[in-house]
């Protein structure tokens, strides 16, 4: 293998091109192919990769140069006690994840909720946005003039483009007189749907450019933020936005979590103090990791956790009992489509009844409930004093 | 109708359902056998103890009932036991 130092001494580009062609990989041989180049230029064999009886006929919508499988553990915790308005009664959540004890504290803050009566989860948005910018050569009035006369022709060029996907509404940004964002919210049934908006929202932009004199467009100008995080779809949601909240009494939290009301208020609320202090987007404990364990179990795009982890975990103290709620403003996950097609992502989704039509809905309040357990649990830990010392004995076993 | 069991009786019955759970020979469990260092029962295995308590020995742990510390075998019979008595004293 060849290795290069860096050159910090001159931005003079070298004067001939420095890959050979035995550096490409073959990407237009099969999977063999592949593995011999490996073999033979990398000196390497994989052959745990190697042993799946997965062929790249599976996954050829969602990867290339397919070489074999990486192996993720698969856990499963609950029961979760549901009382949303989809998803009702008992469910058991699938993780993926080698983080050891992640589905355990999952699991504890799940045992606590159903105990507890169960988690009441709400979903009060249900749509993803794209925003191209337009280059104009007219006046913006005039542009949002044309918008508005032919928003029935926008539809249905949308209509042509996508038969699961619906644009709802559109509204205008203007960054300077000739340049404006305009941002397409649509619904997108079960799908995640972001290829579908991307080319529906190329198909509206070539049919504005073809009936309003504007000089360029960019189909993706970054304002959506999408895989990334920003305070826009904080406040204004991006994908679902859902509520999920559990009311624990003092008994459950003394038996079962190893702290009481007053120590999980006070960890809370300095917790939300030192994240204000840090500038944090979103104040929360771990969405992150349960997302992340759900996510790659049921094949949800991995990336979108920059969006669905930004969210805010609220406690409110009574004297018996105290109410924690989270709030998911940008949870992008869908039920059909994309990795969610997969066989064992389709088993994971099936363990939660989450194949029907219409289960994208339903699967977004069971993920909101999951990201409470899991706030509850490490909350409770972290208060008690009880979570390094967990760790430790994790790392403990041999 | 519950009748009073002697704590024998309890103890038997604890340490088989322990035993199941926990899938560890039964002579292992003694009343003086500590419950998280010596049998492993973390806080997850605490609500499933805690369930089970109930159904083996039908007794009602209500939702607001606070546990007393329970830190070996003994004490889990202990509490068993005042359930009992604190059916009895009722009727």
């Amino acid at each position: 293998m060849r290795t290069i130092a860096p050159d910090t001494t001159t931005h003079q580009p070298p004067s001939k091109l420095f890959l050979k062609s035995c550096d490409f990989i073959p990407r237009h041989g099969n999977t063999k192919e592949l593995r011999d180049w490996i073999k033979s230029k990398l000196g390497c064999e994989m052959p745990i990769v190697w042993s799946t009886n997965l062929t790249s006929e599976t996954f050829k919508r969602n990867i290339e140069n397919y070489i074999g499988t990486t192996q993720i553990p698969l856990g499963i915790a609950g029961p979760l006690l549901m009382r949303g308005e989809r998803a009702n009664g008992l469910y058991y959540v699938p993780f993926a994840t080698t983080e050891g004890l992640l589905v355990d504290s999952y699991n504890r803050g799940m045992l606590a909720i159903s105990q507890s009566g169960g988690a009441r989860v709400s979903l009060l948005k249900d749509h993803i946005d794209i925003s191209p910018l337009f280059v104009l050569k007219d006046e913006v009035k005039n542009f949002s003039a044309f918008l508005e006369k032919n928003i029935e022709d926008i539809k249905s060029v949308v209509k042509t483009k996508t038969s699961h996907g619906r644009l709802i509404r559109y509204d205008l940004r203007v960054v300077n007189p000739n340049h404006v964002i305009v941002t397409f919210y649509y619904h997108t049934k079960d799908a995640m749907g972001l290829n579908m908006i991307n080319i529906a929202t190329d198909g509206v932009c070539r049919f504005i450019k073809r009936s309003f004199p504007i000089e360029n467009y960019y189909l993706r100008s970054n304002f959506s933020s999408d895989k990334k995080t920003s305070y826009h779809n904080f406040l204004s949601g991006y994908g679902k936005s859902v509520l999920a909240s559990v009311t624990l009494p003092q008994a459950i939290i003394k038996n079962y979590l190893g702290t009481t009301i007053d120590k999980i208020y006070d960890f809370w609320y300095w917790a939300f103090i030192s994240s204000q202090q840090s500038g944090m987007v979103g104040i929360n404990a771990q969405f992150a990791n349960g997302l992340a364990g759900i996510y790659i179990a049921t094949g949800q795009d991995v990336a979108q956790i920059v969006n669905a982890a930004t969210g805010t975990t609220i406690m409110h103290r009574e004297k018996n009992h105290i109410n924690i709620t989270v709030k998911l403003p940008s949870l992008v996950i869908g039920t059909l489509g994309g990795g969610t097609q997969l066989p064992s992502q389709r088993e994971c989704l099936a363990l939660m009844n989450c194949l029907e039509e219409g289960a994208a809905q339903k699967f977004s309040e069971i993920v909101a409930a999951a990201v409470l357990a899991g706030e509850v649990s490490i909350c409770a830990a972290l208060s008690a004093g009880t979570f390094a010392e967990a760790h430790a004995k994790k790392r403990a076993i041999r | 109708m519950k009748s009073r069991m002697l704590k024998e009786e309890i103890f038997e019955k604890l340490a088989e359902t322990l035993s199941n759970m926990l899938k560890i020979p039964i002579d292992r469990i003694k009343m003086n056998t500590t419950l998280t260092n010596e049998l492993g029962i973390d806080s997850l295995d605490f609500f499933d103890i805690v369930v089970r308590i109930s159904e083996t020995f039908d007794l009602k742990i209500g939702i607001e009932e606070e546990l007393p510390p329970l830190n070996v075998v003994g004490d889990v019979v202990d509490f068993i036991e005042s359930k009992f008595l604190n059916l009895e004293e009722k009727k």
